[in-house]
């Protein structure tokens, strides 16, 4: 299978395919939008497309309606800053922005120089990594790439109402759509702006039995009574660590769920997968047990994975692979007994319940209050966020009140920071270490 | 002062601090956490540094884990895992 085109050709069109609070949209109703709207979808056969900021359920449809027609889709999530808009549609040679409002689609040029209309059987998905340390990159994918891990057992999967909590626009949340759209299921949308109580209110509702999330959102679901109506049959957890902790609560919450933590990222796709409850992964994983990647380990504890099939890309000239075909994940493991398990982001940004936090940001603002000399800025292990942001500072003048000056320090972190940035713990210190070669010494995180 | 008017006051604090808004009128037994005005971020800073005053953390102590939900429960666990009782 090469398409979501070709994959709709098999599922029953009377299941459901979307449901949100307000609309619900079977695979029929994907045909006949289609079916509606084909003479734009053939006027699009083989251009490049974008997809800019639009809503969750609008992202779906569109791409139901057009994968396998086009020839690229530039996926673009509404916090990509919009001053890198023109870089992105340059690189990705993108011809037009499509929507879908009132079931009509509509095209807006971007280009004057259109790629000519022509027939596609596959379509390149543009997807931007998360670039916390530096602008997002482009990577494409082939559907191959994508679908990897995907299982497509039609019959199976009519039991199945995915819940979607990740971003439809990342990696994360584009597998959840494919594994729930490609086998027929059903993907229960919901809408970001929402509580978490309110969120897991509609999944338990709308009557969700598979659901995948990152640990810091599980933790949040163990804490909302609403929690107590949902059914999994599935659990799945990826984008951070999956501690012991985390798999042990939710086995103990829904016992009769089967529970899955995926490592998987925006360049390698889904890596692989591991379902024994236990944190990290068997180490015969190292050793040529999967069948689709291969993975080896660094004198640097450093993970590096190569997918057998190489569908995925950066649009830049930023090379992805090594000369054997390895990609370096960033993430540093340590193998302890038959087990590997994670140990961090190399990179040491801080992941604040899933959001990463670069140190040295937070330190400039701090330093740039004036009021302290040295600032250093690390991560501190916590229960409920996996990490928080701690702050070190040597006060310009040791004179100064400290709850004065924290006061202040905090204001001016507020001012300038998303909120899991501010610092949450300050400690006021005489001095700070640095190493032999005059760098500030980090602690390993 | 005791734990629970410890942790009160921690609370109010870390309110404070985060600029979020109490959405209750007062800290009562049954007020449901993740509706009193701090979101998990806000959750997570108290815990910290109730950990800074108190000097335990009883969410990394425990060898079950366990999420309250109201705010009954949140002190009931630190009075249980207090390990200088």
């Amino acid at each position: 299978m090469t398409s979501i085109k070709e994959a709709i050709q098999h599922i029953p069109l009377s299941r459901t395919a979307f449901i949100t609070n307000e609309h619900e949209y079977s695979y029929s109703d994907i045909c006949k939008l289609k079916s509606n709207n084909l003479k734009i979808i053939q006027s699009l056969r083989g251009k490049n497309i974008a997809i800019n900021g639009r809503e969750r359920c609008e992202f779906a449809l569109l791409l139901s309606l057009l994968d396998g027609e086009v020839s690229k889709i530039l996926f673009l999530p509404s916090d990509i800053d919009s001053s890198l808009h023109n870089q992105y549609y340059k690189q990705a040679e993108i011809d037009c922005e499509v929507r879908l409002e009132n079931s009509i689609l509509y095209v807006k040029n971007i280009s004057n120089k259109n790629h000519e209309t022509k027939s596609c059987s596959e379509t390149e998905w543009i997807i931007p990594t998360s670039g916390t340390t530096n602008i997002p990159k482009l990577v494409s994918h082939s559907f191959i790439s994508l679908t990897r891990s995907t299982k497509f057992d039609i019959e199976k999967a009519y039991n199945f109402r995915w819940g979607l909590v990740f971003d439809i626009y990342r990696f994360s949340g584009i597998q959840v759509f494919l594994q729930s759209f490609l086998a027929g299921s059903t993907l229960i949308i919901t809408n970001p702006s929402q509580s978490i109580s309110e969120t897991i209110r509609l999944l338990a509702e709308k009557g969700c039995n598979a659901l995948s999330a990152t640990p810091s959102f599980w933790r949040k679901v163990l804490m909302v009574k609403e929690s107590n109506a949902l059914k999994l049959k599935r659990i799945t957890l990826g984008g951070e660590i999956a501690d012991q902790n985390i798999l042990y609560a939710l086995k103990q919450k829904f016992p009769k769920a089967k529970i899955t933590h995926i490592y998987a990222s925006t360049e390698i796709g889904v890596g692989f997968s591991v379902n024994d409850g236990k944190e990290g992964f068997p180490i015969s994983f190292l050793t040529g047990e999967l069948k689709n990647i291969k993975m080896k380990v660094d004198q640097d504890g450093l993970l590096w994975i190569a997918p057998s099939k190489k569908g995925q890309k950066y649009l830049s000239s930023d090379q992805m692979f090594d000369k054997d075909g390895y990609i370096n994940t960033g993430d540093r493991v340590q193998i302890k007994g038959d087990r590997v398990y994670f140990l961090g982001r190399n990179s040491g940004a801080i992941n604040v319940g899933g959001n990463k936090v670069q140190p040295e940001e937070v330190e400039r603002v701090l330093l740039s209050s004036g009021l302290v000399s040295e600032a250093y800025v690390y991560g501190m292990k916590n229960p409920i966020m996996g990490s928080l942001v701690c702050a070190e500072v040597v006060l310009s003048d040791i004179s100064m009140d400290k709850q004065i000056a924290k006061r202040q320090l905090l204001k001016l972190c507020q001012e300038n920071l998303e909120n899991f940035k501010v610092p949450a713990i300050f400690k006021f210190v005489k001095e700070l270490k640095t190493t032999h070669s005059g760098k500030l010494e980090r602690k390993q995180n | 002062m005791n734990l629970k008017q410890l942790i009160q006051e921690k609370y109010l604090e870390v309110i404070d601090q985060t600029g979020s808004e109490l959405l209750v009128p007062e800290l009562t037994d049954d007020v449901v956490l993740l509706e009193s005005g701090l979101d998990s971020l806000g959750f997570a800073i108290l815990v910290a540094s109730l950990d800074e005053s108190l000097g335990f953390d009883p969410f990394s102590m425990m060898d079950e884990p366990y999420y309250p939900t109201t705010f009954g429960e949140f002190v009931e666990i630190y009075e249980k895992m207090n390990p200088n009782k």
